[in-house]
This record gives structure tokens, C-alpha cells and sequence, in this order.
């Protein structure tokens, strides 16, 4: 029964890219049926995501062998290009059903006109198949059109107001993706002058730590930090955040700013495992540092809701980046920044539905302002509470586990004689604190006074969908060790 | 080596060079888009000069000629708003918010200041420099030519560059065709047009050359679409051919051009994805591979997508250019 399973993987991931392709063509051809069809859609990819998931699990790859590849159209790399499952691709596939599932849900509340339906959906699910598509992505070249895919799609879905602050914060986002994508493309064109293959498994096997190696990772790897609003590149994200519409701010924080760091992440244990040295990880980790203390400073100052959670996903990531030193001590450490990277994301995308609801019922999002209308609504409250609760790291959250597992490493590096450990321990337990201030400045001001005005009904769509995002974000905690066992199942990863 | 073509080869190259930096330099819109035009020209020639026709056809027809069209169009479209704000009147019916209004005041951010001069340039050359060290490591790499020939026989089509863009990473050439529809997608989901009036042709020549040129270009385009299984050419290109002659045709409007319709026109700009996904799913059901065809069928099915693709590839650029969603989606 099992190796019959196994065989039945590669079809599986294939049949996934084909799945999503398929509803984000039919609902551009169809846009009169796209709401209906995004919403079908939407429950067929995650059930199809679920199922591979569980076949994976029952099934994957051996950790000491390959990864599954699916060689496209029949043609094995070098000359044809490659998808590949593995057990971090198989996490973000997941990450991406539960967190898009529920911004499908979401949007049929939030997008109710009906001329807008028809613009939103189609782009909606491109930017839901180009995910899928980055995480399944083996290829070098490809990944630079998966990325382009997901980049164009986010830019549409961000000016979709059509406001001018809405128009500027994409010409801005756009500007600065082009910009990430060239420069990732030049790295990509540097790898394959130099080795002739763009399949990363082929690439992995050739590379050494050479000046075309060194350059091209210089290049990759700041394009990609660009994309993931990793500081101290991040100046795009809140403007872009700002006047997006909640869902699309949701995928934007949540996901695809995870996936440009998936890619990061990816590369690094992979195709420039060998270029890494302490000093490189001191600087990354110093970086991350600056991230945690300047992002939590920007949310802390912020008057708006959306800029407070825009800001805190600066201040989030800077664990992703203090996380690179722990990673050279303790290869292992990789899981737990994906798992932490898996939490955020869940409770990120809830805290800016959330946001968006009450943003939807006041008409605005002055924190100052909201007073009456958070207190009006607490399904809503609840939701950003116990997102929030997840971001600060309080016990039991999903967030808590990821830290004390960051935190464990942080020490074991402490411990293995690393002076600058300390440093980093301090930014973990001091990133939280700062956390807690920035979330309890959100669900501070139900007890403001401010106007009367409880604002518009909104959908019931849009007032329990983050409550029950928001609780699998906390419930996460839970699955954690079913997450860290996936993520062992990734080839050639310590 | 002969030293004329070295000579043409500085020549080129310094033009590029200058060019690049005149466009960048320009602060008259109008002029910096006439050169980025004259630097896509350069720029084609000098992938002529490295032997990579395909990409210098599309660099010609694509990155000079419709994105030319595209800027030019778009610099027009800001200065009658400009005009339109200067004379504080408004002789259209009121523009919808999400129109170009917006976007104006997007862009106009104010002008870089000069003291971002200097570290942008150190930096520029910083880079660059490290690049061209970069570069100059690089070994005599052949690439995948040597694996593309072997299996050229199988392929169903003779050239190589269609090979590769066809069978061998069709996927690749997939998600490209989604790339130029989600850009359609995201310039419809910012506003819509309005039925364009007709304009006075201004003399005898305009409606002369266009009736000398559209079909000219037209059977241009479809040469170059079927001269893509053995020679330079394909979609990409050909698309951009009966783009540029839809183009011609909207700028010079010699009559009311109907309102485009809906669901035909949805249908045409996504044939090409359409076609390509359900052969590539096929493919996958029948065991070939996600965008795999069998052997037999390869030829055929390649000009089935190519044909289809070109299509889409020509209505989205018309569509492109003449911006806003055609009222007929929205009814």
C-alpha cells in the first residue's frame, strides 16, 4: 500500500499547479461566475492540499534519499525543469491553503460589489496559484517567473482601491519588486554562466565558493530581501499596506512576504550552503536585531491600526534574521524559523483581517477613533486579541512554542561559548516584550472613549472568519511537532 | 575578427551606453521615452550582433516597439489630464476616481534631489564593477545546447529556441502568457474606458500608410508565428506584429470603433492559457507529464498553442494600450 502511495506524489504536486491554474483561468474567463468559481476553487485546492499532505506524511520521502521531483511535460532536468516536494515545501503548501482559505472566505464579505468581485477573484487566484507554484518550484529560472507571477498579481490586488494613496503604494511596490526580480535574475544568470544548469539540485552539486557563487548570492539574496520587506529594506511595506484592501494586506504579510523568505531560506541551505561563514551570520543576525527594535518602534509610534500591524511585521521578521547565527551553531535550528515563520503568518493574516473589518465598520482606521466601534464587536477584539497573543509569545500560543524553541537554540549557542549568543537571546526575550506593548496598544483603545459611532454591520463572513483564523493560529502551538516532523522530511536539510 | 565589425561593435556600445543615459538623464518625458525607444532599437542590434536573433526580433517588436507605444500613450493620456487641471474645466464627464486622475498624482512624487547623486552613482558602479569581476571568472560554459540538440528529434520542431520554449520548459512559457494576462487584469481592475470617438484623419497620408501597413504587419505576423518550428520567430514575436497593427489601427480610428464586447474578448485574450492548460493537463492524465505531449502530437499540438497564444498575446497588447476594461465586461 505505501510504495503505491509514494507513487502517487508526483501526480499529486503536478495535479496541484494544474488545480489552481485552472480555477484562476476559468474564473479570468469566466469573471460573470468568479466569485462562485474562487470559492469552489478555493475548498478544492485546500482539500487537495490537505489530501497530499496527508499522503505525504504517510508516504514521503525517505530523508536520506531525494526529494520528490516531478520532471514537467516528461523531460528530466538539465534539460527540462523540475518540481519538487519536500517537507518545507509540503508546510508552506499548507500554510498557504489555511491562510488563503480563509481570505477566500473573507472576500466574500469584504469584495460584495458586483463589478469589483469580477476584478478581484481572477487576480486573487493567480496570486493563490503563483504561490503554490513558488513552493513547488525546483528550478532556478522558474522560480524567477513564480516570483514575478505572485509580485504582479500582489501589485494589481494592492492599487485595487484605486485611491491615489492606494495607486502610489503600488507604483511603489511595484518600483521595488522589479527591482528585487532584476537583481534575482542577474544572480540567476550568474549561476547559470557559471555551471550551465538552472535545476537547484544539479546547481547544489556544483557550487563552491567561488567569486560567481559570491556575487550571485549577493545579488539573489538582496533582491529577495527587498521582496521580503526584510529590514533594513522594508520602506515599501507600510505605504503598500495602508490602502490595500484587508484581504489583500492579509496575503501580502502573511504569505507572499513569507515566500520571498522561504526562497531566501531555501537557497541558503541549498545552492550557498557553502558560502556561509560566522561573520555572515553575525551581520544577518545584527540586522535582524535593528528589524526587531526599529519595527516595534514604527508600530509603537503609529497611529493607524493597519500601520501598526504593517510595521510589526518589520519587527517579526527580525526574528527570521536573528535566527541565521542560531542556524550556523545548531543546523537544526532551520525547523524552528520555519515553524516560527508558519505561526506568524497565521496570526499576521488574522490580526490584518481583523484590522480590515473594523476598518470596513469605521469607515477608517484611527486607532484613536475606534473606541466604540471595537467595543461593538467582540468576535472581532477577541480575534486581534488572540492573534496578538500568538505574536507576543504568551504560553500555549503557537507563537509561544516557536519562541522558546528559538530561544532554546539562542541559549544552546550561549552555552556552546558564543559571547554574541547573548545578544541574541536579549533580542528574542526583549522583541516580545516590545510585541506585547504594540498589541496591547491595538485592543488598548476599545477602552477609549473617542466617538460614539459603532460603525456599519459588516458580513458575518468578515466577523468570525479572523476569530477562527486567530484560533488556529493560537491552536498552532499544538501541531508543532507534527510541523517540526514535516519539516524532517526535507533531503539534504540538517 | 574583422576590424569593422569591432569598430561597429564600440560604436554600438557606446551608443547603448549613451543613450541609456541621455533616457535616464532627460527631464522631458516626452524626449526620454522617444530615446528609450532609439535604445530598445540599439539594443536589438546588439543581440543581432551575439548571434541571439530570436531575442533580438522580440526585443525589436516588444521592448522598442509596443512598450513604446505604451509610454507614449500613457505620456499622452497625463498631459490632456494636465491640460485639462490647467484650464480648470471640465469638458469630459467626470472622471471616476480610480481613473488616471490617481495615478498622476501618484507619480508625481517630487524630483530626486541632487545630493542622491553621488552615492546612487558610487553605487551603481560598485555594483557594476563587481559584476564585470564576476564575469570575467566565468568559464567558456556551453550551457544546455549540447543536451537541447540531442534530443532535438523528439522535440516536434526544428528550432532549437522553440524546442525549449515549447516542450522542454513549456512551463515556463506558460506562466509568461499568465504574466502579460495578469497584467491586462491588473490595468482592467483600475477603471474603465469609454467608447472611443472617432478621429478626423488630419490627412491623406495617415489612412494611406495604414492601409499599405496593417496588412503588411499582418502577414508579417503570421510568417513569423509559423516560422517559429524552424527559424527566429514565434508567438511572443508574432503577437507583438498584430499588436502593433491593432495599435495602428486604434490610434488612427477612422471610424467609430465599437465598444469591444465582453465575453468574446475575455475568451480571446485567455485562449492562449486556455488552450495551453488543457493540452498540459491532458498531457498529465495520460501520462506524458504536466505540459508533456506524446511524441507524435508534439508538432501539431506546439502549433495549436502557438497559433492561440498568438492571438491572446495581440488582443491583450491592443487591449493594453487602449487601457480601461471595455464597458461590455461589466455588463
Amino acid at each position: 500500500m505505501i510504495p503505491a502511495n509514494a507513487e502517487w506524489l508526483p501526480a499529486g504536486s503536478a495535479g496541484l499547479v494544474a488545480l489552481s491554474l485552472g480555477v484562476a483561468v476559468l474564473a479570468t474567463a469566466w469573471p460573470r461566475q468568479a466569485h462562485r468559481i474562487g470559492l469552489l476553487g478555493a475548498l478544492a485546492v485546500t482539500a487537495w492540499v490537505l489530501g497530499l499532505s496527508a499522503l505525504f506524511l504517510h508516504a514521503g520521502p525517505d530523508p536520506n534519499t531525494a526529494a520528490t521531483r516531478i520532471a514537467l511535460g516528461g523531460w528530466e532536468a538539465p534539460l527540462g525543469l523540475m518540481l519538487q516536494l519536500d517537507g518545507l515545501s509540503m508546510t508552506l503548501l499548507v500554510l498557504t491553503a489555511v491562510v488563503a482559505l480563509a481570505t477566500s472566505l473573507y472576500s466574500l464579505g469584504y469584495v460584495h460589489d458586483r463589478i469589483e468581485r469580477r476584478q478581484f477573484w481572477p487576480l486573487w487566484l493567480w496570486l493563490w496559484a503563483g504561490l503554490n507554484m513558488l513552493f513547488l518550484s525546483g528550478d532556478a529560472f522558474n522560480l524567477y517567473i513564480t516570483l514575478e507571477v505572485v509580485s504582479l498579481a500582489a501589485v494589481a490586488l494592492v492599487a485595487f482601491t484605486g485611491t491615489a494613496a492606494a495607486v502610489s503604494g503600488a507604483v511603489r511596490y511595484l518600483l521595488v519588486n522589479i527591482l528585487g526580480s532584476l537583481s534575482f535574475l542577474m544572480g540567476v544568470v550568474l549561476l547559470f554562466g557559471e555551471h550551465g544548469v538552472l535545476d537547484l539540485v544539479l546547481l547544489e552539486a556544483r557550487t563552491e565558493a567561488g567569486p560567481t557563487e559570491r556575487m550571485a548570492a549577493v545579488l539573489m539574496t538582496a533582491g529577495l530581501m527587498l521582496k521580503a520587506a526584510l529590514f533594513p529594506l522594508h520602506v515599501w511595506l507600510a505605504p503598500a499596506h495602508g490602502s490595500a484592501p484587508a484581504p489583500v494586506s492579509a496575503v501580502l504579510s502573511g504569505l507572499v512576504v513569507t515566500g520571498s523568505f522561504y526562497l531566501i531560506l531555501r537557497l541558503w541551505m541549498g545552492v550557498f550552503a557553502p558560502l556561509t561563514t560566522p561573520a555572515f551570520g553575525i551581520l544577518v543576525g545584527l540586522l535582524g536585531v535593528g528589524a526587531l527594535i526599529w519595527g516595534s518602534l514604527q508600530a509603537l509610534r503609529a497611529g493607524r491600526l493597519k500601520s501598526i500591524v504593517a510595521y510589526s511585521t518589520v519587527a517579526q521578521f527580525g526574528y527570521l534574521l536573528v535566527a541565521f547565527p542560531l542556524m550556523l551553531v545548531d543546523p537544526g535550528a532551520w525547523r524552528v524559523v520555519v515553524f516560527f515563520a508558519v505561526v506568524h503568518a497565521l496570526a499576521k493574516a488574522s490580526v490584518f483581517l481583523a484590522a480590515g473589518t473594523l476598518q470596513h465598520a469605521a469607515g477608517h482606521d484611527r486607532l484613536a477613533e475606534l473606541g466604540a466601534v471595537l467595543r461593538a464587536r467582540p468576535r472581532t477584539v477577541f480575534a486581534l486579541g488572540l492573534a496578538g497573543v500568538s505574536l507576543m509569545g504568551l504560553p500555549f500560543s503557537g507563537g509561544f512554542i516557536a519562541k522558546y524553541l528559538l530561544l532554546e537554540a539562542g541559549l544552546g549557542t550561549v552555552l556552546a561559548g558564543s559571547l554574541i549568543g547573548v545578544l541574541w537571546v536579549l533580542a528574542i526575550a526583549g522583541g516580545g516584550l516590545l510585541a506585547a506593548a504594540y498589541v496591547l496598544r491595538m485592543v488598548a483603545s476599545a477602552f477609549h472613549r473617542g466617538r460614539r459611532d459603532v460603525g456599519e454591520a459588516v458580513s458575518p463572513w468578515m466577523d468570525w472568519v479572523p476569530l477562527g483564523l486567530a484560533t488556529v493560529a493560537a491552536l498552532a502551538g499544538l501541531a508543532g511537532t507534527l510541523t517540526l516532523n514535516t519539516l524532517a522530511l526535507t533531503p539534504g536539510a540538517p | 575578427m574583422n576590424v569593422l565589425l569591432v569598430l561597429f561593435d564600440l560604436v554600438l556600445l557606446a551608443g547603448i551606453v549613451g543613450v541609456a543615459w541621455r533616457c535616464l538623464a532627460s527631464t522631458d518625458l516626452f524626449r526620454a521615452v522617444v530615446l528609450f525607444i532609439t535604445f530598445g532599437l540599439l539594443l536589438a542590434l546588439a543581440w543581432v550582433r551575439l548571434e541571439a536573433p530570436d531575442i533580438a526580433l522580440a526585443e525589436a517588436a516588444i521592448g522598442a516597439g509596443i512598450t513604446g507605444a505604451l509610454l507614449l500613450v500613457t505620456l499622452e493620456r497625463l498631459r490632456s489630464i494636465m491640460a485639462e487641471r490647467r484650464s480648470g474645466r471640465r469638458h469630459t464627464p467626470p472622471p471616476d476616481p480610480t481613473g488616471p486622475h490617481a495615478l498622476l498624482r501618484a507619480l508625481h512624487d517630487p524630483p530626486p534631489e541632487r545630493r542622491t547623486f553621488l552615492p546612487a552613482l558610487t553605487f551603481a558602479l560598485v555594483v557594476g564593477g563587481l559584476l564585470v569581476t564576476a564575469l570575467w571568472h566565468q568559464p567558456q560554459s556551453v550551457g544546455l545546447e549540447p543536451v537541447v540538440d540531442a534530443h532535438m528529434d523528439i522535440s516536434g520542431v526544428d528550432h532549437p529556441i522553440t524546442a525549449v520554449l515549447l516542450n522542454f520548459r513549456a512551463y515556463d512559457t506558460f506562466l509568461e502568457l499568465a504574466i502579460v494576462l495578469i497584467a491586462l487584469l491588473g490595468a482592467w481592475s483600475l477603471g474603465r474606458h469609454d467608447l472611443i470617438p472617432a478621429r478626423p484623419a488630419p490627412g491623406p497620408i495617415l489612412p494611406g500608410t495604414l492601409r499599405l501597413l496593417v496588412p503588411v504587419a499582418v502577414v508579417t505576423g503570421v510568417y513569423v508565428l509559423w516560422a517559429g518550428s524552424h527559424a527566429p520567430g514565434g508567438a511572443f514575436q508574432a503577437g507583438a506584429i498584430l499588436g502593433a497593427a491593432g495599435i495602428l489601427l486604434v490610434l488612427a480610428r477612422p471610424r467609430q470603433l465599437p465598444m469591444a464586447p465582453g465575453t468574446p474578448l475575455r475568451l480571446g485574450i485567455t485562449a492562449g492559457v486556455v488552450l495551453f492548460l488543457l493540452v498540459g493537463t491532458y498531457g498529465l492524465v495520460a501520462g506524458h507529464g504536466f505540459l508533456g505531449y506524446a511524441d507524435a502530437w508534439a508538432y501539431p499540438l506546439i502549433i495549436l498553442i502557438e497559433v492561440a497564444a498568438t492571438l491572446s498575446i495581440a488582443l491583450t497588447l491592443v487591449a493594453l494600450f487602449v487601457a480601461g476594461r471595455p464597458a461590455g465586461d461589466d455588463t
